[in-house]
């Protein structure tokens, strides 16, 4: 067995038998479990099921309580006795609230909701919304249109193409936008929590090996690139395998959970998301691990203490910071010039550009050219890595971070 | 197979921690290298792992440059422990055996017998950081020489452990000796290097003051250590001619003689034909002469 894979085993296998990263991705897994099963598991510990029972007065002329519908929240029960009749049967428990319609002045309606005890904010929000559109329809009703009229008015529909003339730029309808962006901003968040957990975990292994003195023999043995090498390639597999088991666990949650009922949601993606927008994605999340990864490495091999690691990779966590929080103002806007830039910067590309190619209808070159930089700035951190990994793996001055890179440059000349 | 270093220097920014250092060390040979914290021994090291690049010189291994040689033949014993802290003994062993390209089955049998020779063989199980600091030592000879090394670097490797594990070390390093490994190690205990080393490098910020046999080192000073026992006085022997100091330490009086044949003088003039129970000139002790030679005139 090669050293490489001597190194690249014990990094990888270790971490991935640790506990810390099995109830990890236990917790996380239970998570994507919850949000599949959440209307399920919300409806175990929520009494939203109860329909409540509303006694309705009506005051108007023109029958409005027949606008109300009953469902499975609110009985609606017309009552023809009075105000204090009403409130009689709340009181005795027989109705949950009495509302009572009347005409207002502008011609809408006006309703009073009276409880024993106050009603629940979510069935407080549905039945406003029940009653918004029963003023709707009252107000309709009162303009004696015909039913046809009505539902002209009521089904508004505009019919948007857009067409760009003489552009290279993909047209991409609404719907396909919308998905793009939401995708978009799952791979930003993906990439953030990834990312921020695989830094400090290499960054902090480095840091271990270098202040317990492991490095000084591993690499009397192999090469300070052979440890480099090893070291992120295991982390990059660890957090790959950590990726497809997340990523795999979802499909089949989706798949099997609740009748296969959030299947349709995976199928709809796909069939909206065009392939060159994947591939750009996921080129885009492999690259932004392997770019940090390399970053923490760097950083880990700098600092003479485990416990210092922290502070070294907090400059690099405030960059991923800003690169999602530019990625989730881009949601609404992802054609401003501020997300067009960030989405160049090979630092914070990984997690704007993708959202760019889908969102937008930028050409495709934009993305190839950010996807080139990126590449770039890889290949050139790697080279400068190994050839400063060797100098700085060996320094321990304490000092500020400049000292310590001027001397680990110095070493490894 | 010799070790040969020559002109070996090493410049960081505007200081030199390595200056013209030569030395050869042969196939089963000890050889030590002396010297007080930032002489320049750990640097030496490094370039010998071909760790840090030479600013200037030549090391070679077998008449060969020593980047020809194959890292497995090599075993390192750092000044700080080196082990992983969470890892079972057996499973580091194992790690550091198959990184020296060794076979599992090889490294087993090898690490069987080191563990059973230094009395591990109950913790074979135990994870590195529940061992005590000896114990961590003794793991971490076994690492440095389970992959059976031609050359064999051990810087302080005594740090940490009580005269009996010290002891136990020392056989195994002997032991190595005798096999025909090149040993360089670095110690600040004296009688370890006297004990343990064929030839020696003196060093001082990055300067040999002497390179040698330990024989050649003492003769340069001469015996001038003399030990007496009878009926005397400080007072009394401080007067005699070429006595530089005279200490006295329970019944014994030590004198350190300005030159080794002032000695005969002494002799007739502290027994006068008469019995005394003790006369006993002596080289220097390794330790007086490092401090003469390191600590210049301050000691």
């Amino acid at each position: 067995m090669s050293k490489f894979m001597v190194l690249f085993s014990q990094s990888y296998l270790s971490k991935l038998k640790a506990k810390s990263f099995l109830i990890s991705t236990a917790i996380m897994l239970l998570v994507i479990a919850a949000v599949f099963l959440w209307p399920t598991v919300s409806g175990w510990f929520s009494s939203d099921d109860e329909t409540l029972s509303v006694t309705v007065l009506d005051r108007t002329d023109a029958k409005a309580a027949s606008l109300l519908k009953s469902s499975d929240r609110f009985k609606f029960t017309l009552f023809s006795g009075s105000v204090n009749q009403a409130d009689q049967k709340v009181m005795n428990d027989r109705a949950d609230g009495t509302l009572v319609l009347a005409q207002n002045n502008e011609g809408g309606l006006k309703a009073e909701l009276r409880t024993d005890k106050a009603m629940k904010l979510n069935d407080q929000q549905a039945l406003q919304q029940q009653l918004q559109t029963a003023d709707q329809l009252f107000r309709i009703q009162q303009m004696n249109l015909t039913q046809a009229q009505a539902e002209q008015i009521l089904s508004p529909h505009v019919t948007f193409n857009q067409t760009a003339i003489g552009d290279q730029s993909e047209n991409k309808t609404s719907e396909e936008k919308t998905t793009a962006t939401f995708i978009s901003y799952g791979i930003a968040f993906f990439i953030y929590l990834f990312v921020l957990s695989y830094l400090s975990m290499i960054s902090s292994e480095i840091a271990a090996e270098k202040d317990s003195r492991i490095m000084e023999i591993i690499i009397s043995s192999s090469s300070p690139a052979v440890h480099l090498l090893s070291r992120v390639s295991g982390i990059l597999a660890l957090a790959f395998t950590q990726a497809v088991v997340l990523i795999g666990s979802s499909l089949l949650m989706a798949f099997f959970f609740e009748g296969g009922r959030h299947w349709h949601i995976v199928k709809d993606t796909l069939s909206t998301v065009p392939a060159s927008y994947a591939i750009f994605a996921i080129l885009f999340f492999v690259l932004a691990c392997i770019l940090y990864t390399l970053i923490g490495a760097v950083l880990g091999s700098l600092v003479n203490k485990v416990q210092d690691v922290g502070q070294a990779i907090t400059p690099v966590t405030i960059i991923l910071m800003v690169g999602f929080f530019v990625a989730i103002t881009g949601m609404n806007n992802p054609d401003a010039i501020l997300i067009q830039i960030f989405s160049f910067i090979p630092f914070t590309a990984s997690m704007i550009m993708p959202m760019r190619i889908g969102a937008t209808d930028m050409g495709i070159w934009q993305a190839a050219i950010s996807l080139i930089v990126l590449l770039g700035t890889i290949v050139w951190l790697f080279l400068f890595s190994l050839r400063f990994y060797r100098g700085s793996v060996l320094t321990y001055t304490s000092g500020s971070f400049v000292k310590k890179l001027k001397q680990a440059m110095s070493l490894s000349r | 197979m010799t070790l040969e270093i020559e002109q070996l220097t090493k410049q960081f920014q505007d200081f030199k921690a390595v200056n013209g250092l030569s030395f050869k060390a042969d196939s089963g040979e000890i050889f030590g290298l002396i010297g007080q914290n930032g002489a320049g021994k750990t640097t030496t090291f490094r370039m010998i792992l071909n760790l840090i690049t030479p600013t200037d010189g030549i090391i070679r291994w077998d008449g060969r440059s020593v980047h020809a040689l194959d890292r497995d033949m090599i075993g390192y014993l750092p000044e700080e422990r080196g082990l992983y802290p969470k890892m079972p003994v057996r499973e580091q062993l194992l790690f550091f055996g198959r990184l020296r390209g060794k076979g599992r089955s090889e490294i087993m049998k090898e690490a069987d017998y080191w563990l059973e020779r230094f009395g591990l063989t109950d913790k074979t199980k135990a994870l590195t950081e529940t061992l005590s600091k000896g114990n961590q030592q003794k793991v971490q000879l076994i690492a440095s020489l389970i992959h059976k090394p031609s050359l064999l670097i051990l810087d302080e490797p005594f740090s940490g452990l009580d005269p009996v594990n010290a002891g136990l070390l020392k056989e195994a390093i002997l032991d190595l000796k005798n096999k025909g490994a090149t040993i360089i190690f670095s110690s600040h205990r004296m009688d370890h290097v006297e004990e343990l080393c064929d030839h020696l490098c003196l060093l001082k910020r990055g300067e040999s003051l002497f390179t040698g046999s330990i024989h050649d080192l003492k003769a340069q000073f001469g015996k001038i250590s003399l030990t007496v026992r009878g009926p005397f006085t400080v007072e009394n022997l401080s007067e005699l001619p070429g006595v530089v100091s005279v200490t006295k330490n329970k019944e014994m009086f030590r004198l350190l003689l300005s030159r080794e044949e002032a000695a005969r003088d002494i002799f007739k003039a502290v027994t006068r034909g008469e019995f005394i129970e003790r006369f006993s000139l002596d080289y220097l002790s390794l330790e007086e002469i490092f401090k003469r030679k390191v600590g210049g005139e301050h000691v």
